[in-house]
Order: structure tokens, then C-alpha cells, then sequence
């Protein structure tokens, strides 16, 4: 077909002329390697930050003592939040599925015969599992009646098992906590580490009752741990407890919280934060670097249409039309973009996989990135190279073949 | 067969008209062997790239094969080019970084219908100039004469019914100019119409019939008694035929 000759004339042409079509073909590699990149760390933003979403609780709710903006970890000294609060929480705020208070401290001395370690020791009601949808592995929960009793029983973390007790079972073994003796009753599910490095598994679960009176020997509580029914209730329950907690505690609206609430989408929020500016930046980069990549293709099409007008015009005398010219060169330009967008993604995929063999960057690789360069390529192609092409076809083959 | 009647041009500047061609009539049988001359300035290369169907009169009518040119569009003119006129420009024209073969098959680049036998049309062109041995050599490994008996070829890929040939010695020495007129001797042998366009009297006097222009018009319209031999005067009309 006239078309495919026609095409492969332009193909022919820039495989004649390697050094121009390299120059060409520049911009877009390295804006397309760009894009790729950027991409390839967006994309890991957005998915540790939907980690730090899941590892957090899409359905959580924090109701933390001590007041301010920021994350955990709480101020364990605010002594505001109280049991009564938790329990208004429970019968006044809708499309709750649980709401379970705690109190908790870091680094508590725990001893098992001649081993020993420190460990987070978390005081809880029966409904902590359900709170943060982390069960035991082996033995059982901490019960109601333990609760109820002041019983000395714990569920410990399998770091802190293992510290104490290496790859035995420590069901029904005893550890002294603070001098006082507790019975393991189970080991919890292993967690892993939070975003910041904390070990979720080097704690110990301990009734709340006797946390508070026994080990604490204080009458407050660190926080709830609010879980909705679902996805639609955060917004409402958010502003119902903070509204609940604004009349128990008597703040007035001019008046800083003692508390704070944190949401999941809070949580995403903070993460997304930095990462957000960053990449909206690098992507302007990345545009920045097209557009001039599609400008330089545009200047040098130009000149090779002033240099190639006898070609030009001994081809409309052997008898090309107008539109076979505008065609060709086009061609020529489209085939620029496209090959600087297949070597630009190469470029982009394989800094990407330098970035995740050598940093902790985190990149995910997908297919999207190749859609929008193949998008972009064919866009810049097609824009910068019109109007060259256009020239070209205008030419007319008396004036340029004396 | 070609027929120019009353033949105008006039090419306008801002407010100056300046004509060029004033009323040129001639009739070119098919098979003939004619040579337009002129000096520079006289219309000859407006002439010719009417002729050739690169540019249309402002009045007047031409006629090749019964079409009237100046009545088509400029895709209908590609399309006539393609398919009735071989050039041959006394620059060669050739693309520098493309070899024989390539540069010889351009044309069909641009035919409605592409032939099976691309290579052995253009062997058999390559071989009519006597360039066999020269197909896969780019144009700056051949000499003046080589390149412009490539230009030839490729004037000849599509077997037109007209060579227009402008300068075609312009830029050679006498003896590569020789077999290039060799070369059109031959083709008009072989029934090919050839036009040649020249400021040269010794060139012109290689074909049969010579057209004068001055000053736009037409001032002589002869048969040549004696042509030139170009195989004559190369010394080797005996071997070459």
C-alpha cells in the first residue's frame, strides 16, 4: 500500500540520518523516563500509604488523651480520659461496633526465671481484639471475667515470647511484671513493625482492671479505641465524639482540647502530605521536560525540512502530492516519539529497579505509566510535528529544485 | 503527444506583472527528440516546468494526451507527473544517504499500484544506463556521470512517455556529458519522447528538432539536418550501439 511505502520512506529517512534522529528522540527519552519514574514512586507512595490505612484500621477510629495535631504516640500523663468516657462513647454515639478503652506504658521490666526483657504492657477490655482485629495464635484472649476479677493473666507478643522463652510454648508459664506474677494464657498474632520501626509484637496484654489498680495505680485511661460500623459512619462518629467528649470534659469552643481524635483518612492524609507535593512537582518536571523535548523535535523537523527541501521537491516532481509529504513527515515525527517513548519507559523501568535494588524508595511498577507515555508520545508527535510537516507540503518543487 | 496553444505565463510581484511566456504554440509527436533553447532568462525553465506539468499557464492551453493540464488540481498533477514525465535535472537531485537501487525505485513510491518486480524493473534500468555493478553504491561513491545516469534510471522506472531533461550535461565534463547524451540517444532509439532543455547550442544540436525562445516567444522552429553522435565523437561507436 501507498501508505506503508510511504511510511517506511520516513522510517528510512530517520535510520539515514542517526545524529538527527537522536537529538530528536532526546527530549522525549528523558521525559518519558521521567514520567516513568515518577510514576513508578507514586504509585509506591499511594500503596504505603494505603498500608499505613490497612496497618492503621480503614474503619478506626483514636479517641487519644493529651491535645495537638499530631500522630501518635500519646501523652501518657494527661490524666482526662477517663473509663465513664468510654462508656458514653459506647451508649451515646451511633454506628459503633466497638469502642475499647485502654491504658498502656513502654518499657515495663518483665522477668521469666532468669530471662528478661522489656515490653509495652497494654491494660484491656475483651473487646481489644475485636478493636483492632488482632487475635491470639495459641491460648485464649483476655475474658471478661478476667476483667471482672482482677485476674493476673496475660496474652504476650511473640517477640516478647520468644525473648523470654525462645521457641517453647509460654502458655500457663508465669512472668513477673513489675514484681508481680502473671500466667500466660495465649500469644498474640504476629504484627510486624509500625512505619516508624516500633516492634507491635514485643508487648504484653493484661486486664484493664488490673492494669489500672494493680500495676498502674492510676484512674485514667490512654485511649479508646473506636471501630464503626461502617466506612460512612467515620465522619459522624468522629464529629459525635468529639462533641461528646467537648460536654463531658467542659471545653469551650475557645478553649484547647485535651484530646485528640485520629481517623484513618487522617492517617492517609498525613502520609499522602509530603509525598503529595513532591511528586506533583516531579511531574511538572517530567511535563516540563516533554514540552521542551516536543519544542526541540519541532526546531530541528524544521531545519531538516530547510535542508531536505530539494528531497522534498524531487519527490513531489516523481510524483508525491502534497499529502504524501505532510504524511511522510509526520510519520517521521510520530516514529521520533514513539521509539523516545519505548526507550524512555526501557530508561524509566530500569532506574525504577535501580531505585528498588538500591534505596527503600518505595516504586511499584505497572502498565499505566506505559499508557500515558504511549498517550504522550503520540500527543507531542503530532503536535510538534504538523506544522513542520505542513511546511514541508507547502513547498513548492519549482522554487526549491533549480 | 503534446500540444501547447497560446501559451501565457505571467508571474506577479506585488503590483508588477511581469510575463514570461507570451503566446508560445508547438505540437511534440510522440517519439521525438527535441531541444528547447535559450538563454537564461528567456522563459525556457518556466517553460519547461510547465511542460512537466510542475506549474500551469496563466492562459492558453496544454495538452498531453488529449488532457488539458491547466485544468487539473495539484493532486491530479502529482498523479500526471508520476505517471507520464521522467526528469532529469542537470543537479542530479539524487538522495545523498539512499543508494542507486533506492533512488532508482522513488517513483513507484508513488504509483497507484505497486509492482511485484520492483528489483528487476530497476536492474533493467540500472542495466539500460550501465550501472549494473552500481546498485547498492550511495551517490557520493559514484562519479557525476554515474550519479546522473542513476537520475536517469530513475527517470525511466515508470517508463514514461516524456524525459524532461533540463541542463542534463550542465554540471558534467565533456566526455561523462557525451555518454549521458549517449544515453538519450539510445532511449530515443528505443521510441522514448525526450525533451531537452539547454542554453547549450552544441547540446541541443544531439536532437532532432530545436525550439529557440527569446524573450518568451518563439523565434525558431527547425529540423537538424546533421545530429550530433555522441558515440561518434566518444570514439567507440563501434562498441557501443
Amino acid at each position: 500500500m501507498r501508505i506503508q511505502r510511504i511510511i517506511m520512506q520516513g522510517i528510512h529517512a530517520l535510520g539515514a540520518n542517526k545524529t538527527r534522529t537522536f537529538f530528536m528522540m532526546a527530549g522525549t527519552i528523558v521525559g518519558i523516563a521521567a514520567l516513568t519514574v515518577i510514576m513508578a514512586m507514586g504509585s509506591g507512595a499511594e500503596k504505603k500509604v494505603m498500608k499505613r490505612i490497612e496497618g492503621f484500621g480503614p474503619r478506626a477510629i483514636m479517641l487519644i488523651a493529651g491535645g495537638g495535631k499530631d500522630l501518635p504516640p500519646p501523652d501518657l500523663t494527661v490524666s482526662t480520659l477517663t473509663l465513664d468516657d468510654a462508656e458514653a462513647i459506647r451508649d451515646k454515639v451511633e454506628g459503633i461496633e466497638t469502642a475499647s478503652p485502654a491504658a498502656f506504658k513502654r518499657g515495663i521490666p518483665i522477668k521469666a526465671g532468669s530471662a528478661q526483657s522489656t515490653a509495652t504492657i497494654f491494660a484491656v477490655e475483651p473487646d481489644w481484639n475485636e478493636a483492632w482485629d488482632w487475635y491470639v495464635s495459641d491460648g485464649d484472649p483476655i475474658a471478661a471475667e478476667d476483667v471482672a476479677t482482677l485476674a493476673r493473666v496475660c496474652v504476650i507478643g511473640q517477640t516478647l515470647s520468644h525473648d523470654l522463652f525462645g521457641n517453647e510454648s509460654p502458655i500457663g508459664k508465669y512472668i513477673r511484671i513489675q514484681n508481680v506474677r502473671f500466667r500466660i494464657k495465649g500469644v498474640l498474632e504476629r504484627r510486624g513493625t509500625s512505619p516508624i520501626g516500633t516492634d507491635f509484637d514485643n508487648r504484653a496484654l493484661i486486664p484493664l482492671t488490673t492494669g489500672m489498680r494493680r500495676l498502674f495505680n492510676q484512674d485514667y485511661i490512654t485511649y479508646v479505641r473506636i471501630k464503626v460500623k461502617n466506612l460512612d459512619h467515620i465522619t459522624s462518629v468522629q464529629k459525635d465524639v468529639r462533641q461528646l467528649i467537648h460536654e463531658r470534659h467542659h471545653i469551650l469552643p475557645s478553649q484547647e482540647n485535651d484530646f485528640r481524635i485520629v481517623s484513618a483518612k487522617a492517617v492517609g492524609n498525613m502520609a499522602r502530605g509530603t509525598s503529595g507535593t513532591l511528586s506533583s512537582l516531579l511531574i511538572a518536571l517530567a511535563g516540563l521536560s516533554l514540552l521542551v523535548g516536543g519544542v526541540v523535535l519541532m526546531n530541528i523537523l524544521l531545519i531538516s525540512v530547510g535542508e531536505r527541501q530539494k528531497e522534498i521537491g524531487l519527490r513531489r516532481a516523481v510524483g508525491a502530492t502534497r499529502k504524501d509529504i505532510l504524511f511522510q513527515f509526520l510519520v517521521e515525527s510520530l516514529a521520533v516519539t514513539c521509539s523516545g517513548m519505548i526507550l524512555g519507559s526501557g530508561l524509566g523501568t530500569v532506574i525504577t529497579l535501580i531505585l528498588m535494588q538500591t534505596t527503600k524508595i518505595p516504586v511499584v511498577l505497572s502498565w499505566e505509566p506505559f499508557a500515558l507515555s504511549l498517550g504522550f508520545a503520540l500527543l507531542v508527535g503530532t503536535f510538534f510535528g504538523v506544522q513542520p510537516a505542513r511546511k514541508a507540503a507547502s513547498l513548492n518543487p519549482v522554487d526549491v529544485l533549480r | 503527444m503534446i500540444e501547447v496553444e497560446q501559451l501565457e505565463k505571467t508571474y506577479s510581484t506585488g503590483r508588477m506583472a511581469t510575463p514570461v511566456l507570451k503566446g508560445i504554440s508547438f505540437r511534440i509527436n510522440e517519439g521525438e527528440y527535441v531541444a528547447i533553447m535559450g538563454t537564461s532568462g528567456t522563459g525556457k525553465s518556466t517553460l519547461m516546468n510547465i511542460l512537466g506539468c510542475l506549474d500551469k499557464p496563466t492562459t492558453g492551453r496544454y495538452l498531453l494526451d488529449d488532457t488539458d493540464v491547466g485544468s487539473l488540481d495539484d493532486d491530479a498533477l502529482s498523479h500526471l507527473r508520476n505517471k507520464k514525465i521522467g526528469f532529469v535535472f542537470q543537479q542530479f537531485h539524487l538522495l545523498e544517504r539512499s543508494t542507486a537501487m533506492r533512488n532508482v525505485t522513488l517513483p513507484l513510491i508513488y504509483v497507484d499500484e505497486y509492482p511485484e518486480d520492483v528489483e528487476k524493473m530497476a536492474e533493467k534500468a540500472l542495466a539500460a544506463v550501465g550501472l549494473t555493478d552500481r546498485r547498492q553504491y550511495r551517490p557520493n561513491e559514484l562519479s557525476g556521470g554515474q550519479q546522473q545516469r542513476v537520475a536517469i534510471a530513475r527517470a525511466l522506472i515508470t517508463d514514461p512517455e516524456i524525459i524532461l531533461a533540463d541542463e542534463p550535461t550542465g554540471a558534467l565534463d565533456r566526455k561523462s556529458g557525451l555518454e549521458v547524451m549517449s544515453i538519450f540517444k539510445k532511449l530515443h532509439q528505443q521510441g522514448h519522447t525526450i525533451i531537452l532543455v539547454t542554453h547549450d547550442q552544441a547540446v541541443a544540436e544531439h536532437a532532432q528538432r530545436i525550439i529557440v525562445l527569446k524573450d518568451g516567444q518563439i523565434t525558431e522552429d527547425r529540423l537538424i539536418k546533421k545530429q550530433r553522435d555522441p558515440d561518434l565523437e566518444l570514439g567507440n561507436g563501434e562498441e557501443k550501439r
